[in-house]
Parts: structure tokens; C-alpha cells; sequence
């Protein structure tokens, strides 16, 4: 009776009423079904497989994203290997000057120039071909100058010329190559 | 007179976890993930009855309960390969069960279907409910069904997380720290949920405090 007074006086705070909470607690009936149904979805897991298209469409993808990845990353390997090789050589083309000269040389057409209107005080040089005159208007000979080589076109009658004449007969011309 | 809270201390072991709790675990947890699925049992019934005391305290509806228990524990089993062993394994099917739960209340919405689990007899001859017999001068019988409906009432006014942290705290007995871990929020942040929830509650209870 003493305890029941001493329970009386002391106040009841909200962590008491809480802790009363703990005592819904399901029978052995409820947890006897609880396992079976339990072992029964755990069962029904084990024993579920996905269906045959896709496992395949998982299989062939996973085979798919490795070779891609692993193709990707030898192909980014040798990019990165081979890009100074690119660089130095692909730099005059993206020069704007060289772009320019290309973009001249294929725009202009070829122009016929008469051999009497050549310019006999031209001096050959090793960057622009020159053709120019060896002699009189009536010798027909020309010197062309291509740094360390140059051919000479001779007349008919030149001895020194008579053996390529075979191959030149029809056109009466004779050609003497001077390395 | 029967101490409720020795009694309740030996049904919730959680609050006597040791290190060696965790490395038990741990080696069941192993065992399964070599193939021994029936180890696995071992674990269903070390935590079932406290995951199911989260639950229902969560949704106050027993069917409910059944069923996301029985999910938690479905997605442990499916899960349980991957688990590395991080934390312990109380924390991590803690954790799926408080966010099984939270994805199905969001989907229940407003929707509330109350089914409440049978109270255990010891509780009418607690100390507390002598003096909430006293104090109220009601018939016990009347007043375990009066005080059930108004705890589970007030409960379910707080938001989820607090009642979680409230459920975590004061009915399973949980730490702060170890809430914070399955949460994933900090200690300070379950202390001061924890604190809102409490007043809260007391504003609901009022009746019955004091």
C-alpha cells in the first residue's frame, strides 16, 4: 500500500507513457505465420530468375560496354601517343599564310606565253622555273634550269644527239638528258 | 508489481550492444554470404521483433507492419551479398527498414488505416500504469484501450522524422549516436528532433502527465 502512495506522488512524464508502447508486441501465433510467409518470399527469391531475353540483353550489353570501354581507352592511348606526330606536321597546313599560297597556286590558270615574248635577262634561280633563250631567235634550243640538273632540246641535225632520234623520229626533235 | 523497465531491457537487448554483438553478426552475415542462406534465420529472428516495433510504431497498423518487416527483411537477404561489413549489421537492417517504411508512408499519404497490436498484460500491473490508474481513477481496462489509442494518436501527428527519432529513442531504446548513424543525420540534429517530438507529444498527452 506504501508503494502504491509512493507511486502516486511521482509525476508522470511523456518518456513513461512512451515506454508503455513497448508492450504491443504480437503473439507466437503471429510470428509462427510471420517465418512461413517469410521463408516463403525468400524461397520465391532464391528460385525467381529473370527471363531468358533479359539475361541475354544484359550479357550482351555487359560484353558490349567492356569492349567499347576497353577499345575506347586503347584508342584515346594511341590518339595521345601519336598527337605530336600530327601536331609538327599538320601545323604549316594550318598555317593561314600556307593556306593562302595553296588557295593561289589552285585558283590560277595556266597562262600560254610565246617563246618571242620570254625575257632573255631573266637569271635562273632555284625557287620559280625559268625558261630561257641559249642563243639566236633561230636556234631553238633552251636551257632549263632546275638547280643541279638541267635537259637540253636540240635540233634534228646535231650529231651528238643522233642515237635518241629513234624514239623521237615523227617529231623531228632530239632530246639529250645532262645530269 | 511487475518493472516494466527490466523487463523491457531484456527483450531489447539493443541497448547491451557490445562489439562482440556486431562481430556475431558479422560472422552470420558471412556464413550467408558464402551460401548458407538458412543463417540467415538467425538474424530474421534476432531482429524481427524490433524491426516490427519500428514499423508499427511508424504506421500503427499491424498488417502493415507484417508486411514491411517482411520486406526489410527480403531486402537484406537480396542485399546481403554486397554488405561489406561498414557498420554494423543492426544499423544497416535498421536502416532499411526506417526507409521502407518512410517510402511507403509517402505513398500512403493521408490515408491512415489503424489496426493497433494487442497490448501484453504485464503492462496493466507496471508501476506507471498504477499511477496512471490512480491518477485518472479509471478502470484499467478501459484505460489501456484509451491510453493506446491516444499514444498511437499523438504519434501520428508528429512528422516521420521525428516520430522516428522519437520511436528509436524512447521505445527502442537506441543511443543518440547510433540513431544518427541510421538516419544518416547528426547527433545534434536527433537531439534536437528528439527534443521538438517530446514537446510536442507532451502537448498532445497532457491528460495523462504530470
Amino acid at each position: 500500500m506504501a508503494d502504491t502512495n509512493n507511486a502516486q506522488e511521482k509525476e508522470i512524464k511523456v518518456e513513461d507513457l512512451l515506454r508503455l508502447k513497448r508492450a504491443e508486441r504480437p503473439n507466437d501465433a503471429f510470428w509462427n505465420t510471420f517465418d512461413r510467409e517469410l521463408h516463403q518470399r525468400m524461397l520465391q527469391t532464391l528460385v525467381k530468375k529473370d527471363p531468358w531475353y533479359l539475361q541475354l540483353l544484359r550479357g550482351v550489353s555487359g560484353r558490349i560496354a567492356q569492349t567499347t570501354a576497353v577499345g575506347a581507352a586503347a584508342a584515346f592511348l594511341a590518339l595521345m601517343m601519336l598527337r605530336p606526330v600530327f601536331v609538327d606536321s599538320a601545323q604549316p597546313v594550318s598555317s593561314p599564310t600556307f593556306a593562302k599560297q595553296v588557295a593561289e597556286v589552285l585558283s590560277s590558270a595556266p597562262v600560254e606565253v610565246a617563246m618571242s615574248d620570254l625575257d632573255t635577262t631573266l637569271t635562273p634561280d632555284y625557287q620559280i622555273e625559268a625558261i630561257r633563250s641559249t642563243s639566236s631567235g633561230l636556234d631553238v634550243g633552251y636551257t632549263r634550269e632546275y638547280a643541279h640538273d638541267t635537259f637540253e632540246v636540240a635540233t634534228y641535225d646535231s650529231a651528238a644527239y643522233v642515237t635518241d632520234t629513234a624514239s623521237f623520229a615523227g617529231t623531228g626533235l632530239a632530246t639529250a638528258l645532262v645530269y | 508489481m511487475v518493472n516494466l523497465g527490466s523487463v523491457t531491457k531484456s527483450i531489447f537487448p539493443a541497448q547491451e550492444k557490445t562489439v562482440s554483438e556486431r562481430d556475431l553478426d558479422w560472422a552470420v552475415v558471412q556464413r550467408v554470404q558464402a551460401g548458407n542462406v538458412g543463417a540467415f534465420d538467425q538474424l530474421v529472428h534476432k531482429y524481427r521483433e524490433h524491426i516490427f516495433s519500428v514499423i508499427y510504431n511508424m504506421t500503427s497498423n499491424r498488417e502493415d507492419a507484417s508486411d514491411l518487416t517482411q520486406d526489410t527483411f527480403i531486402k537484406a537477404f537480396q542485399a546481403i551479398a554486397r554488405f561489406k561489413g561498414k557498420s554494423s549489421f543492426f544499423t544497416w537492417i535498421y536502416r532499411i527498414a526506417i526507409n521502407t517504411t518512410m517510402t511507403f508512408l509517402k505513398k500512403r499519404n493521408r490515408r491512415r488505416f489503424i489496426s493497433y497490436e494487442k497490448i501484453n498484460e504485464e503492462v496493466s500491473t507496471s508501476e506507471i500504469f498504477e499511477r496512471l490508474t490512480a491518477k485518472n481513477r479509471s478502470e484499467k481496462g478501459a484505460l489501456v484501450s484509451e491510453l493506446q489509442e491516444k499514444l498511437n494518436d499523438a504519434l501520428q501527428k508528429l512528422s516521420p522524422k521525428h516520430r522516428t527519432v522519437v520511436i528509436l529513442h524512447e521505445i527502442e531504446g537506441l543511443e543518440h549516436a547510433e540513431i544518427a548513424e541510421i538516419t544518416k543525420v547528426s547527433v545534434g540534429t536527433v537531439r534536437s528532433r528528439l527534443h521538438y517530438a517530446k514537446q510536442q507529444l507532451q502537448s498532445y498527452l497532457q491528460d495523462y502527465i504530470g
